[in-house]
This record gives C-alpha cells, sequence and structure tokens, in this order.
C-alpha cells in the first residue's frame, strides 16, 4: 500500500517539476505586471492578484514539501528514481525558479529607492511574494539535494567530496566537520548527565569571519575616532545641509518661477482654489477652522486682520508665520506656489459668513489703491478687539 | 583521569558511544560502596514552568491588547489603567520576567541538580526564589497600570520592587552556588557557566541602572541625568537581552537539545571560545541604542564596532546548537520538540545577524525609532525565548509527571501557528519600518518634507499593523495550545516530586590527566571562574561609563540651559506616570529631515537636569524635543481632551483625566531637595518657595486657557503638564540661533 502511495506522489512529482517549469515564468510576468501597472490596473485588482499569487505558491510550497516527505521516507524507491533526467529536471526548475525570481526583487528595489510608497498593502504582498518564492527556491534546492544523497549512498565520503567539484570541496574545507559515521575519534571523555561532547574544530569560515570583523572594528576605530578626529554624527550633518541647500538652489534656480511676498498674484482658476482648499483642509483647519470662522486662531472670513489682509500680506504670515502668537511658519512644508495657493483661497472666504464665527480681531483691511474709510471695529466689540491684541499672541 | 570518569559516567546511559560502554564496564567492576543517593525537586520546577505558563498566556494576551490598539485605538478604553503607554510597560516585563523568567528557573532548577549530580543546596532558597519572583510580577501588575513607573526601559519598576528583586536574585544566586559547592561533578558543563554569567552580570546590571534617589514609596528619580542616564540605561536595556534573554538559555540549549536530540554536543572547543568571546564583547554594545544621539560620539563608535564583533561569538552559540542535531535530522521532522528548538535556534541566529548590521550607522539612521526594531526584538522573543521555553516544556512535562505528552499533535499544530505568528509578526513590521523611515526622511526638489505631516506617516502604516495584529493572534493561540496541552499532561500523569538518583561521591584529589585541555582547569574551580566572568563583563562597561562621567568634556554644560520650574517638573513626572515616552522620542538626530521637521538637533548639555532621560526609542509619535511654543497652550489642552481635535486620524489614546484630576503637589518641596541632592542647582531653601511658584505659573496658564475659551482650574494636572510641554527645547533657542550663524 505504502508503495504504491509513494509511486503516485512519484509521478505527482514529476507532473509538478513540469507545472513548475511551465508556471514559473507566467507567475513571474504577472508579479512584473502587477509592480509595475499602477497606470491601468485598480489597488484592488493588484492586492487580488498579489493574493491570488500567494495562495499559488503556497500550494506550491505544500506540495513540493510534500513531495520530499514521502520520497524520503522510502531510499529504495528513491534511489530508483534518481535518474540523471530528474536531476537535471530538478536543476531546470531550480535555475528557472531563480531567474523568475530576479524581476520580482529588481522591481521592489527601484520602488524601495524611489520611495514610491501609494499602498503599504500592495507591497507588504510583493514582499510576502518574494518570501514565499525563496523558500520554495530553498525547498527545490532540498529537493535536489536530496536527489544527489540518495543515488549516490553507496559512496564514501572522501568520494563525494571530489563528486562535489570545486564548491563542494571548499564547503568541505570551510567546514572542517569530522563526519558523523567517524565522530568517535573526536569523542571527548566528558559526561553530564548522560550529555556528551564532541571535539570538533572551530569551522575555519567562522574563525576566518570573526577575524575579519576584529579586524573591520579596528579599522572603522582608526579611521573614524584616530584618523578623522571622531564627531562623525555632527561632520555628516554638516556635509548633508550644505548638499542639500545646493541642490535646492539649483532646482529652484532652474525652475526660474519663484514666487514671493513682493510678486505673487492672486490665483482665481477653480483647480488653484480646489488645491488651496485641500491645503487649507490638511493644515489649518485645526486652528482657524473648518469654514475659517476661527477658533484657536482669527477669523478669516471677517473684513478684520491682524497682519494684514491682501494676498502678499495673507502670503507673508502664512510664510513666515507669527511665531510669537503660535501661528508657524509653513515655509519649510508648502512650496510658494502651494502657499500662493493657499492664500487665495483664503482670499475667497472673504464674507462668507460661516456659522460660530470667532469675534473679530485686528483692523479692517483695505486694499492699496481703494478708498481709505478708516473704519475702527463695530462699537460694541471695540473692547473686545483691544483685549484680543494680547489674547492673539497666544491665540493664533 | 579514570575516577573522574567513572563517576560521571553513572548517568550516561543515553549514550551508545563505545567510549562509554567501556568505561560502564570499568565503574560496574568496580564496588559501588561509594555510590551516594539522593533525590531531585522537580516539584520547584513545575512550579517554576507552570508559572511560566500561565503568565505566558497573561503576557501576550496583553501583547495582543497592546497591538490592536494600534488599529483601534478606543481599546484603550478611555480609562487611564490600560493606555497604551501604561500597559506596553506591562505586556514587556509580563512576557520577560514572568513568561521568560519562570522559563529559565524552571530550566535552571532541572538542568543544574542534574549537570551536578546533587540536589539543589537549599529547598527553602528555591521556595524564596519562586514565591519572591512571583511577588515582584504582582508587583508590577499592579503598580504599571498605576503609572507607578520609573520610565526606564524594561526597568520600569520602582524602588521597592527593584530592591524586592535584588533579594530574589541574590537567593537565586546563593543556592546555586551552594548547590555548585556541594557538587559530585568535578567539572562544570558549559550550561553552567552560562548561568554563573547570567547571574553575576544581571545582578550588576540591576543595581546600577536602578539607582534611584526615594521621593516617596511610589516615586524615586534616577541617580543618573541625560546622557549618563541614557548611557547606563542602555548599557543596562542591552545586557538585559543578552544576559537575561540569552545567557542562560544558551544555557537552557546546552542542556535540552542534546538531551532531546539525544546527541553529543557538536564542538566542545567552539563552546569555550563562544562562551568568553559572547561575554566579554556583549557588554560593550549598549551605546549601539543611541547612535546619532547627544551621547558622546567615541562611545557611540565603540558600540558599532563590538556589534559587529558580536556576530561570531553569538553564531558559535548557533553552530554548535545546530550541529548538535546532525545525524538527528530524521527525527526533526517528527518530532515536535526538535522542531521548536530548531526555529528557536535558527531565529536566534538571525536575530544576532541583524542586530549588529542594525548597529551600522547606516541602518540604524533608518531603522532606529521606526517598527522595524519591534520586528527585530520578536525575531528574538517570539523565535529564540518562546521556542526554546516551548520545546523545553513539552520534553520536560513528560518527563516529570511520568506520563506522555498529552497530545503530540496539539504541539506541532502550536509548532506551525507560531512559526506563522512569527513571520506574520515580524515581515509587516519590518515593511512598516521601511516605509515610515523612507516618509521621514523623503524631500521634495523644493527642498521641503514630502510628508511634513507626521500624521500621514502614521495613517500609511495602519494595514501594517493589522496583519502584525494576526500574527500576534496566531502566536497567541499557540501559547493557549501549549496551555492546555501542559495542563492536560500534568493532570493525566502525576509529578514525580522527589526523583531518586545516585552517584558517586566526588573524590577528595584530583590528578590531571595527560592531554587533558587547559581549560579543564576552570571548569573544576567554580570561585576562580566566577571572578575570571566578572572581570569579562566589567571591562567594557568600565571603559565606557567611567568616562562619560568623569570627563566633562563628553557632556558640554550650555550657559542658558536652567532646571525646571516647579510646575514643570511636577509636569515631568505626569509625562512619566502616563507613559508618553513609549510613543515619543526626545531626541532630535542630526539629520536633515529631522532638524527640519521638529527642529534643531539634540545638544548633551541640554539634558543635565533631566533625572531620568526621557529619550525615548519608538517614534509611533513624533519627537516632543522641541515642542515648547510650537503649539498654543490651547492647542495642548484640546489635544489632550481627544487627539482627533487637533490631529484627526491619530491614534493617540485621549487622556480626559488629565483635565479633571488635581494634581497633587504635596511633594514638590521633597522633590526638589531631591533634585538638589542630585546636583540640580536649585538655591538653598528654594523648597519653601517652589509651590508659590508652581501655583503662580500655574494661574498664568489657566487664565491664557481661559482666554482662548478653555474655562480650567489652575490645580489641575493639565496646566502642569502643558507647563512641561512648553518648557522642552526651549532653553537653547537663542544659543541656536548663534550657532546656525556660526556654521
Amino acid at each position: 500500500m505504502k508503495a504504491i502511495l509513494n509511486i503516485q506522489s512519484f509521478k505527482a512529482s514529476k507532473a509538478v517539476l513540469a507545472s513548475i517549469v511551465a508556471l514559473g515564468p507566467l507567475a513571474a510576468m504577472a508579479q512584473d505586471g502587477a509592480a509595475a501597472s499602477g497606470s491601468f490596473m485598480s489597488d484592488a485588482m493588484k492586492a487580488s492578484i498579489l493574493v491570488g499569487m500567494l495562495v499559488f505558491q503556497i500550494i506550491l510550497l505544500f506540495t513540493v514539501s510534500g513531495i520530499i516527505k514521502s520520497l524520503t521516507s522510502n531510499k529504495q524507491l528513491w534511489k530508483s528514481f534518481a535518474t540523471p533526467q530528474a536531476k537535471g529536471a530538478a536543476g531546470i526548475a531550480l535555475a528557472l525558479m531563480l531567474i523568475t525570481g530576479t524581476p520580482v526583487f529588481a522591481q521592489g528595489g527601484a520602488e524601495a529607492t524611489a520611495f514610491v510608497l501609494d499602498s503599504g498593502l500592495e507591497n507588504l504582498l510583493l514582499v510576502m511574494n518574494g518570501v514565499l518564492l525563496l523558500a520554495i527556491i530553498y525547498l527545490l534546492s532540498t529537493l535536489r539535494g536530496l536527489v544527489t544523497t540518495l543515488s549516490d549512498a553507496d559512496k564514501t565520503a572522501e568520494e563525494l567530496v571530489e563528486d562535489k567539484g570545486w564548491f563542494g570541496r571548499i564547503m568541505f574545507n570551510m567546514t572542517d566537520a569530522v563526519p558523523v559515521e567517524d565522530e568517535e575519534e573526536i569523542l571527548t571523555d566528558h559526561d553530564y548527565d548522560g550529555i556528551q561532547e564532541l571535539d570538533n574544530n572551530l569551522p575555519p569560515w567562522w574563525v576566518m569571519g570573526f577575524y575579519i570583523t576584529i579586524a573591520c572594528a579596528v579599522v572603522y576605530i582608526g579611521y573614524y575616532e584616530v584618523y578623522l578626529g571622531g564627531n562623525i554624527s555632527k561632520k555628516e550633518y554638516q556635509a548633508e545641509m550644505k548638499a542639500a541647500e545646493e541642490a535646492k538652489e539649483a532646482y529652484l534656480a532652474a525652475l526660474g518661477n519663484s514666487i514671493d511676498e513682493s510678486n505673487v498674484e492672486i490665483l482665481v482658476d477653480a483647480s488653484a482654489i480646489a488645491k488651496g482648499k485641500d491645503i487649507y483642509d490638511g493644515n489649518c483647519v485645526a486652528c482657524h477652522g473648518g469654514a475659517g470662522e476661527g477658533g484657536v486662531g482669527p477669523n478669516l472670513t471677517d473684513e478684520y486682520w491682524l497682519h494684514g489682509g491682501g494676498i502678499k500680506e495673507v502670503f507673508s504670515t502664512i510664510k513666515y508665520g507669527v511665531p510669537a502668537k503660535g501661528m508657524i511658519p509653513w515655509e519649510d512644508q508648502l512650496t510658494p506656489p502651494q502657499m500662493q495657493q493657499v492664500a487665495s483661497y483664503i482670499m475667497t472666504l472673504k464674507g462668507t459668513n460661516p456659522p460660530n464665527p470667532k469675534e473679530p480681531q485686528g483692523e479692517v483691511w483695505v486694499e492699496e489703491g481703494t478708498e481709505s474709510t478708516e473704519e475702527e471695529a463695530p462699537a460694541d466689540s471695540t473692547v473686545v478687539v483691544e483685549e484680543s491684541e494680547e489674547l492673539a499672541a497666544t491665540a493664533q | 583521569m579514570a575516577e573522574n570518569q567513572l563517576e560521571n559516567s553513572v548517568q550516561g546511559q543515553d549514550s551508545g558511544a563505545e567510549k562509554v560502554e567501556q568505561i560502564k564496564q570499568k565503574v560496574e567492576g568496580k564496588p559501588t560502596a561509594n555510590l551516594e543517593h539522593f533525590e531531585y525537586d522537580n516539584a520547584i520546577v513545575r512550579n517554576f514552568a507552570l508559572a511560566s505558563i500561565i503568565f505566558g498566556v497573561v503576557g501576550m494576551l496583553v501583547g495582543l491588547i497592546v497591538a490592536l490598539q494600534f488599529v483601534f485605538p478606543e481599546l484603550n478604553f478611555g480609562i487611564p489603567y490600560t493606555t497604551f503607554g501604561r500597559i506596553r510597560p506591562l505586556h514587556t516585563n509580563a512576557v520577560i520576567f514572568a513568561f521568560v523568567g519562570n522559563s529559565i528557573f524552571a530550566g535552571v532548577y532541572y538542568s543544574l541538580p542534574r549537570l551536578l549530580k546533587t540536589p539543589m543546596a537549599s529547598k527553602f532558597l528555591s521556595n524564596v526564589n519562586f514565591w519572591g519572583w512571583q511577588l515582584v510580577i504582582l508587583a508590577a501588575a499592579i503598580t504599571l497600570p498605576l503609572g507607578i513607573t520609573s520610565s526606564k526601559e524594561y526597568a520600569e519598576l520602582e524602588w521597592p520592587i527593584d530592591i524586592g528583586i535584588a533579594l530574589v536574585w541574590v537567593a537565586f544566586g546563593v543556592n546555586m552556588f551552594m548547590t555548585i559547592m556541594k557538587r559530585r561533578e568535578r567539572h562544570l558543563y558549559v550550561a553552567i557557566w552560562f548561568y554563573i554569567a547570567t547571574f553575576l552580570t544581571v545582578a550588576m546590571l540591576h543595581i546600577v541602572n536602578n539607582i534611584e534617589l526615594p521621593i516617596s514609596l511610589t516615586k524615586s528619580y534616577s541617580w543618573y541625568a541625560g546622557v549618563q542616564d541614557a548611557l547606563i540605561q542602555w548599557w543596562y536595556g542591552h545586557n538585559a537581552v543578552a544576559f537575561f534573554l540569552t545567557t542562560p538559555v544558551l544555557g537552557m540549549m546546552y542542556y535540552f537539545v542534546p538531551k532531546a536530540a539525544n546527541r553529543p554536543v557538536y564542538s566542545y572547543r567552539l563552546s569555550i571560545i563562544h562562551f568568553w568571546a559572547l561575554i566579554f564583547i556583549y557588554i560593550w554594545a549598549g551605546p549601539h541604542h543611541l547612535l546619532y544621539t547627544a551621547l558622546p560620539d567615541w562611545a557611540q563608535s565603540l558600540g558599532t564596532v563590538f556589534s559587529v564583533m558580536l556576530i561570531f561569538p553569538s553564531w558559535g552559540g548557533m553552530i554548535n546548537g545546530l550541529l548538535t542535531l546532525r545525524g538527528a535530522w530524521d527525527r526533526v521532522r517528527e518530532n515536535p520538540i526538535l522542531k521548536f528548538f530548531v526555529v528557536a535556534i535558527t531565529s536566534y541566529g538571525m536575530a544576532t545577524f541583524e542586530g549588529p548590521m542594525l548597529s551600522t550607522k547606516n541602518l540604524n539612521a533608518i531603522a532606529h525609532y521606526t517598527d522595524w526594531i519591534p520586528a527585530h526584538v520578536h525575531v528574538g522573543a517570539l523565535g529564540w525565548n518562546g521556542f526554546m521555553a516551548f520545546g523545553m516544556f513539552y520534553w520536560m512535562f513528560p518527563k516529570i509527571f511520568n506520563t506522555k505528552l498529552y497530545s503530540m499533535k496539539m504541539a506541532n499544530v502550536h509548532f506551525w501557528l507560531g512559526t506563522l505568528g512569527i513571520l506574520f509578526w515580524a515581515l509587516p513590521m519590518y515593511w512598516a519600518g521601511w516605509t515610515q523611515a523612507s516618509m521621514w526622511k523623503q524631500f521634495t526638489d523644493e527642498g521641503m518634507l514630502a510628508y511634513p505631516n507626521f500624521l500621514e506617516t502614521v495613517t500609511q502604516l495602519a494595514p501594517m499593523y493589522k496583519m502584525r495584529a494576526v500574527g500576534g493572534l496566531l502566536y497567541f493561540s499557540g501559547m493557549i495550545l501549549a496551555f492546555v496541552n501542559l495542563f492536560a499532561t500534568a493532570s493525566q500523569g502525576s509529578l514525580i516530586k522527589k526523583e531518586a538518583a545516585s552517584a558517586p561521591a566526588m573524590a577528595k584529589t584530583y590528578r590531571k590527566h595527560k592531554g587533558e585541555h587547559w581549560h579543564r582547569w576552570i571548569e573544576r574551580k567554580p570561585v576562580p571562574f566566577f571572578i575570571w566572568s566578572l572581570i569579562a563583563v566589567l571591562i567594557g562597561g568600565a571603559i565606557e561609563i567611567i568616562p562619560t562621567f568623569m570627563v566633562k568634556s563628553n557632556v558640554p554644560t550650555i550657559a542658558s540651559v536652567k532646571p525646571y520650574t516647579p510646575l514643570e517638573l511636577e509636569g515631568r513626572d505626569l509625562y512619566i506616570r502616563e507613559g508618553c515616552n513609549n510613543c515619543h522620542s526626545q531626541m532630535i538626530r542630526p539629520f536633515r529631515s529631522e532638524v527640519v521637521r521638529y527642529g534643531d538637533y539634540s545638544k548633551a548639555g541640554e539634558f543635565v537636569y533631566d533625572h531620568p532621560f526621557l529619550w525615548g526609542s519608538k517614534r509611533t509619535g513624533p519627537d516632543l524635543h522641541r515642542l515648547g511654543g510650537k503649539y498654543p497652550n490651547a492647542w495642548h489642552y484640546r489635544h489632550m481632551l481627544d487627539p482627533e481635535l487637533t490631529s484627526p486620524g491619530s491614534i493617540m489614546p485621549p487622556y480626559p483625566w488629565l483635565l479633571e484630576n488635581d494634581l497633587d503637589a504635596s511633594q514638590i518641596s521633597d522633590k526638589i531637595n531631591a533634585m538638589r541632592t542630585l546636583g540640580v542647582p536649585y538655591a538653598e531653601g528654594y523648597e519653601e518657595e517652589a509651590i508659590n511658584d508652581l501655583n503662580k505659573q500655574a494661574e498664568e496658564i489657566a487664565a491664557d486657557l481661559k482666554e482662548q475659551g478653555y474655562e480650567v482650574m489652575s490645580n489641575k494636572e493639565i496646566v502642569a503638564l502643558i507647563a512641561y510641554l512648553q518648557r522642552l527645547g526651549t532653553d537653547i533657542k537663542g544659543e541656536q540661533a548663534a550657532e546656525m550663524a556660526q556654521n
């Protein structure tokens, strides 16, 4: 019974190997598509493709491990199967998986450097696909190793090492482990509650690695702390700031359209106003209210202004802020065009009379060139206005 | 030679090796007149094991709640005792000290007597160890939700509990050494080397890091300030991982893995080299938690290079563990116990490779303060500590209860749930960390931050936080299975309370035999062994810590930095009570992205009056070091009432009780006096005036809030907290401008 089962799984294994060969590139194409096609594929589609890939890979994973499991339980049968053709098939499958795996990671790498973060979930799925792919590759190489080991079971350790070629010899020399069959030779006379100890040599790769890290440490301290005199962080910071400043200046010079408070014009087209509203909703509502009615900060919809109500003045207030009164400068967070947009949006709020307005603060703003009326705040709120000068010191 | 080997081999029934057979024959040929009979105490092992399993369920449940709070902030439940800032330390303390701690004691109390062929020396001390440790855990479970904390990570417990821990730990150590002295086995096995190093280093770390000046039974201030406090804390914090979560577990690995696999340890000489290298190098690596901070540059560099040198000593343990399974791999496939061990040791190898990589400045600049670090930690905690404990319990329970494991199948399911849980926990968090760092650092071509609003970088992570919670749930389900399986095993069997054993007495004299390894000498001399390991762990700490305290140039003073006002001091204590430092750092690193986002980078001299330091280690929320003056008082008032009022989408819990609670300023003169004792230059007699200054400043803030439309009594806690937050980072604004001009 067991033998029959094994023959079935043996047949199944060939089928799976074939399907891996066939499906591997297909799968990779799908992944490439999913990663690169931001424009024509919806997030939901991409996510479902990636989930589908995950499911496929999980099934594959279980199939391959199932084959390994069932074949290792009957060595005799496995041996008869271990023909050169089978070895070749496993090798081809492994190579194909490796090749098809590469673009996925190249894609991932490109994304990482460009910091494209359209969907965290999608990126995560992509990575999980990659991890599963690695697991499959690992299992396939195990399978291949199994073919080699079981078919070479009659040979001695030395012959095996010879068979493995230069790579096998390097591995053998780097580990310097006494084979399990010969371990009596290095068994110490220690015995603790039945626990014995072998005395294998330190693995040469391990010793080498240890020496290399020690050398790295000496070089690192010698170079950075002694030769360069330390203070690495501060030096790095100064270099970073300098480079950033230069890059920014170069960019702005190339752009050639720098907007500032001396030349800013009011924007009236609907798209600019809409962008301005987005910026306002994202940054200003906490203090000035959802409709500009004011809150911690002053009302932006009435005709009273503390720091001037013209486009140039509003732009300037946004740009430099009024730090003493709690209005932060936005020049580090918004670009000049963005500040122009949000200032233009604020200009559209004038006279909208939203509910729950904050009391007027400052003076009536009169645009230059129009007739000056020198109008004070309404009589009934005069007291409030005077108080509010001080109040605004913290309010804004 | 012969005599000693003969003694050793009496219990060597597991081995099939010829050599041992020969020795056995010799033993049997000898008269058994000097064979002594004694009993191992399994009751204490069972107690620790059951405690570990119960607290494992509790600690992981709290962990699951904490993880879900990132997704559903409502799970902070709107009461002080269950907010993230308070129960995150509860989770870490529960899993580290209650779950892993008890599992370590179970492992030591099982393996140590058997390796020494003698029962534990004092049943009384064993019980002091057990009940004392549970009492400490109980005290932690009560005080942490109450906000009684010293704020130092993994050392949050207040001073009376710290003293309790020290006493229990000493009881454990004395018991261990008395047992070693009464041994019938001449040489100490490698597991015991690790137990010795654990005992003495944890004692040293715990005592030095917790030197505090008590104000009351529930409040104290760290003896150290700012940079120095940070160095001591992370010398402790890092080596708590090294000597509480690593060395004792390596000791357990050296006992339980060869036992469960019935294979000889791979390499004796590797265990010698990796043991000494590990304990010597580990202690230096603490400063890698403080890269790019205000810690002196040379100390940071030492932290980096010693971390890199730590890879191979750590991997020595991994190699010796994994290669011990050579020739047993066929059994690994079928035996869940060995599977747990294999994944545990592999996780150890991965975490100890990743750790040194994260200690390089390039990677640290990306990963620090992000979710990458919790991911790294949980690979170690869930993989290494958790799986070692599970493997050990599944192996040990049938032995001490004289039965079979209740269900092998259940253990297998547990293994897969746990493994998937680790993957689902760690992978999303690696991705989250990378995403977070990328968004923090991204600039536009105009030289602006691409994501100037910190909140964007938080909401972006929501899907990753959800997946992490799923991972936590998987791992927790496995823990429940372990609970059921192990309790069922215990109840179907019956505890062998006293396990009979026998071994010949140790001969009075020992004759060194030819060709003996030189290291055998110290293995039979516990006292020199203790002294040499003490020297090994003292050197690194001393070289890093002493100059940071003694050499003034390491912490350059800044004239404009002044002590906190009494109200700010009270506000700071509220900040500590609420555990704000669990989500907010106070350390701006010298990066363009941080200086543009937060303000000028933090200087060592700014923290000289910070007892304790509050630099934090994770930015779930933004850095707060230069928060002072950034927003109006009313903004803070609204933000504490409900963070979503000022920051829609925020996952920070609301703190409405701060608006309602009266500030308890009754200890302000004691606090001023204590600070003066610690070197903060308050004038003589200021403790008498402090309360007046406190009230005056509180009234100013309350008046300001009133003007903004928020009626609040000046004696409410919120006023003190606002005072502290508005002070943060403001001392050097003038000097900052001067320095910028200079650059």
